[in-house]
């Protein structure tokens, strides 16, 4: 039987624009560099293609796709950082530069380190569980509520006229 | 701020089309898998966040009905108070208590897990607190009170209650509102026995305040010491009177007071008028009425020579930094006869070089101390005369010195050194005690159970720092030593020196290294000084110490480096401990490097091997190679150049 390609990738674009957006604002929290997170979003959905995990449900695909993503991001700023001839600038302790984009998302992230950065995009843009965001980061359940708290308080100081 | 706005950032349309190119015809049954996918929750709970100008963050659960199932649920199971789930032979034992503090059910279920507790049995209890007011929730039923939170008291055999905090699923915002920005990360049992109750103190994350809540009937504690090794009867508890080195009244107080606080139970006495309390092992002391209720972090009892040199021994609780404050001063055969001097809990066997040690179990710790209070070691005048095959440590006070006889076992003669005192001196044990050590020996050393001991890893984290091994270069054979990576390491050992000349390049890389670079003496380095000087953090995790082929003497090790904010963040109720420990982070830190609490909650970032000639087997006198490593995708490390 022929199979229609075009077919195949629109039922692809469907999943990515299901789960892209909670891949690429992951990447954003962890790098604060567009470029990279546009790299890094691509990365995880050919690895998906690549590696053909099989799931159960569509929770798990998404746990696995933001597991990937944090990797992904994980191993990029580390390359970025050997890359690196002097240690200046405290890549390693410092937020990611943020690109000077300028738009809301950008300064939010600004604002929060990236641990925070990370459960606080999971758990209020993406909407999951502090359940899954642990087996995301791989963290414990009370970390993430935790940084949540934390990352609250954080925001609370900065945006205490605006609404959370 | 409306993270509604946020979700609108979207990756490029670029990166999506590149992805969606390389979507070939193999892939076509995978992503028709793929799209048939469905959510598993068949229930799914949605939350919806509530924007308020007044509070945080407020989310509520839509799903009314789920909130009365789950109250009568939790309440149906208090319904017949005796029905404990057992899991893996520990008990779980589930009690509620209303908002004001009140036992509401499961008296008998509280009684269980003292008896448990008490009995250092590994052992859970539940306690479900009620809310207190309605009004903040919607979908209830009328007049139905919501299970505000939970918490699970994990008790572990060793005795310590461990903590969570939990809320029914999908209610964490709901929880957060109702405490505004508090979020309670710890609870602790606490008896105090002036008041003469039980209380569970909830400690705050982020200010460190403890409030105190649900209190406990007394009664239950009282019971279940009976038939029990921890004594709590706060009627125990009698008035000790010291006076020039003897027990004038007290004794049984006194003893109990060392016993308890060795094993590193809670336990109080009152001594010459002044009230002790040894809190647990991780808080320490705290003296009533002292300066701040002073806390020593992991305070051990410990007994030493009096500092005035009028015969007499000091015994009291040190701290991590080394800080010892006494709580009396007795007379040596005052401590034999209390038979404190040959408590312990936390006996080791060191291998005869001293860098390696395996614990001693707590029940083989206490057939070894009883065996010694009933037949203390005798003078003996044998002279030994080979280096002992082993330490035995069993307190802060008394070593072993253990020798193997021709057979492989533990001689009946061996010497004993009181730490206190300078010199060692040869004693004869009983056979039961011989017999015991030959177990712990054969145990440890068949099991190969040793383990780098604590003071090897205390030195080397004191090596890391002072050698910044995070900025040390890594030899390799593509990437040869060069004065930048020679000048960078002199920035971070000598933090960033204004000053910094060819001679100085020269001297510190011949010293360090063993190389050479012909700079001038006078000429001036370039600088490009930063800012970035972060902690340097790592723990031994392997030593060796031995003889190349040309006759030097060479340390090999292996340091985990830590990200010091993931491990920090990582710790539970680790500010408060903190700031109630008295000590700064970084020695709270080190604390918790050497009794493995990082290691549990933290992941090492990378592994760095080095090898140095070294005669004394820590002091480098050379550096040889510095190999580094980082976790891979598969959490395996991979080289770092």
């Amino acid at each position: 039987m022929k199979i229609d390609i075009d077919m195949t990738r629109k039922m692809f674009s469907e999943i990515m624009k299901e789960f892209g957006p909670a891949v690429y604002h992951l990447a954003l929290s962890f790098t604060g560099d567009i470029e990279l997170a546009n790299d890094i979003y691509q990365q995880t959905f050919l690895l998906l293609l690549e590696k053909k995990p099989t799931f159960t449900c569509r929770v798990q695909l998404k746990v696995w796709l933001l597991r990937c993503a944090r990797k992904i991001s994980a191993s990029e700023l580390r390359r970025a950082e050997n890359r690196r001839t002097v240690p200046l600038d405290g890549i390693i302790e410092q937020p990611a530069v943020i690109d000077a984009g300028s738009s809301e998302f950008y300064d939010f992230l600004c604002v929060l380190s990236p641990k925070y950065r990370q459960v606080t995009v999971l758990f209020y843009i993406e909407d999951m569980s502090v359940k899954d965001i642990a087996s995301v980061l791989s963290i414990s359940v009370s970390a993430v509520k935790t940084r949540l708290a934390r990352a609250r308080s954080e925001l609370k100081k900065i945006y205490k006229e605006e609404l959370l | 701020m409306n993270f509604d706005r946020l979700k609108k950032e979207l990756p490029s349309q670029d990166s999506i089309n590149n992805v969606l190119d390389k979507v070939s015809e193999k892939d076509n049954k995978y992503i028709e898998k793929l799209c048939k996918l469905k959510y598993n929750k068949s229930n799914h709970i949605k939350i919806i966040q509530i924007v308020s100008t007044a509070a945080a963050v407020v989310a509520i659960v839509t799903v009314f009905s789920l909130w009365a199932i789950l109250g009568r649920g939790v309440r149906g199971q208090f319904e017949n108070p005796s029905g404990t789930t057992q899991t893996d032979e520990i008990k779980t034992y589930t009690v509620t208590i209303s908002a004001e503090g009140q036992l509401l059910e499961g008296a008998d279920q509280m009684q269980g897990f003292f008896d448990d507790f008490i009995s250092s049995k590994a052992c859970i209890m539940q306690v479900v607190h009620m809310d207190r007011d309605t009004d903040n929730y919607y979908g209830l039923e009328e007049g139905e009170v919501p299970v505000s939170y939970i918490t699970t008291l994990s008790c572990r055999a060793d005795g310590k209650a461990t903590v969570s905090y939990d809320q029914p699923d999908d209610v964490y915002s709901l929880i957060d509102f109702k405490f505004g920005s508090h979020e309670f990360d710890h609870i602790k049992l606490v008896l105090d026995r002036t008041a003469g109750m039980y209380f569970a103190q909830v400690i705050d994350f982020d200010d460190g305040t403890m409030s105190s809540t649900v209190f406990l009937p007394l009664e239950a504690v009282k019971n279940s010491s009976e038939n029990s090794d921890r004594v709590y009867d706060s009627d125990m508890a009698r008035p000790v009177t010291v006076k020039d080195g003897e027990v004038i009244s007290g004794k049984e107080s006194l003893r109990d007071f060392f016993d308890s606080a060795i094993k590193g139970y809670y336990v109080s006495a009152q001594i010459n008028s002044q009230i002790y309390r040894h809190i647990d092992e991780g808080t320490g002391l705290q003296i009533e009425g002292g300066l701040d209720n002073e806390h020593f972090l992991n305070g051990m009892p410990v007994i030493e020579k009096a500092d005035d040199d009028n015969g007499l021994l000091s015994i009291g609780f040190k701290d991590v930094n080394g800080a010892i404050i006494n709580v009396m001063q007795l007379s040596t055969d005052e401590i034999e006869s209390l038979g404190l001097l040959f408590s312990s809990a936390q006996a080791e066997l060191c291998n005869s070089s001293m860098t390696e040690s395996a614990a001693v179990n707590k029940q083989t710790c206490g057939l070894i101390t009883d065996e010694l209070i009933k037949n203390p070691p005798k003078s003996s005048k044998t002279q030994l005369q080979t280096l002992p095959s082993f330490y035995f440590e069993l307190n802060s006070c008394v070593t072993f010195e253990l020798y193997r006889d021709d057979n492989q076992e533990i001689s009946d003669v061996m010497g004993l050194k009181y730490s206190f005192e300078t010199s060692a001196q040869t004693v004869k044990i009983s056979d039961g005690l011989v017999s015991l050590l030959n177990e712990v020996v054969t145990e440890s050393v068949s099991n190969g159970v040793f383990e780098l001991a604590t003071g090897m890893k205390s030195r080397f984290y004191d090596f890391a720092k002072k050698y910044r091994i995070d900025y040390m270069p890594v030899f390799s054979d593509s990437q040869s030593l060069s004065a930048d990576d020679v000048r960078w390491h002199i920035y971070a050992c000598m933090g960033f020196p204004e000053i910094f000349t060819g001679g100085q390049l020269n001297d510190y890389a011949l010293w360090m290294y063993g190389m050479e670079f012909k700079y001038a003496q006078d000429d001036k380095v370039p600088m490009e000084v930063g800012s970035y000087n972060p902690e340097t953090y790592m723990e031994l995790s392997d030593y060796e110490y031995y003889q190349d082929e040309n006759g030097e003497n060479i340390v090999r090790v292996e340091l985990l480096q830590y990200d010091y904010q993931e491990a920090y963040a990582s710790m539970p109720v680790l500010a408060s401990a903190i700031s109630q420990s008295g000590s700064d982070t970084d020695t709270f830190i080190r604390e918790a490097i050497m009794n493995g609490s990082i290691s549990r909650y933290g992941q090492p970032y990378y592994k760095h091997v080095l090898t140095y000639v070294s005669d004394d087997g820590y002091t480098p006198q050379r550096f040889l190679s510095h190999d580094k490593y980082y976790r891979d995708e598969n959490g395996q490390w991979a080289p770092n150049y």
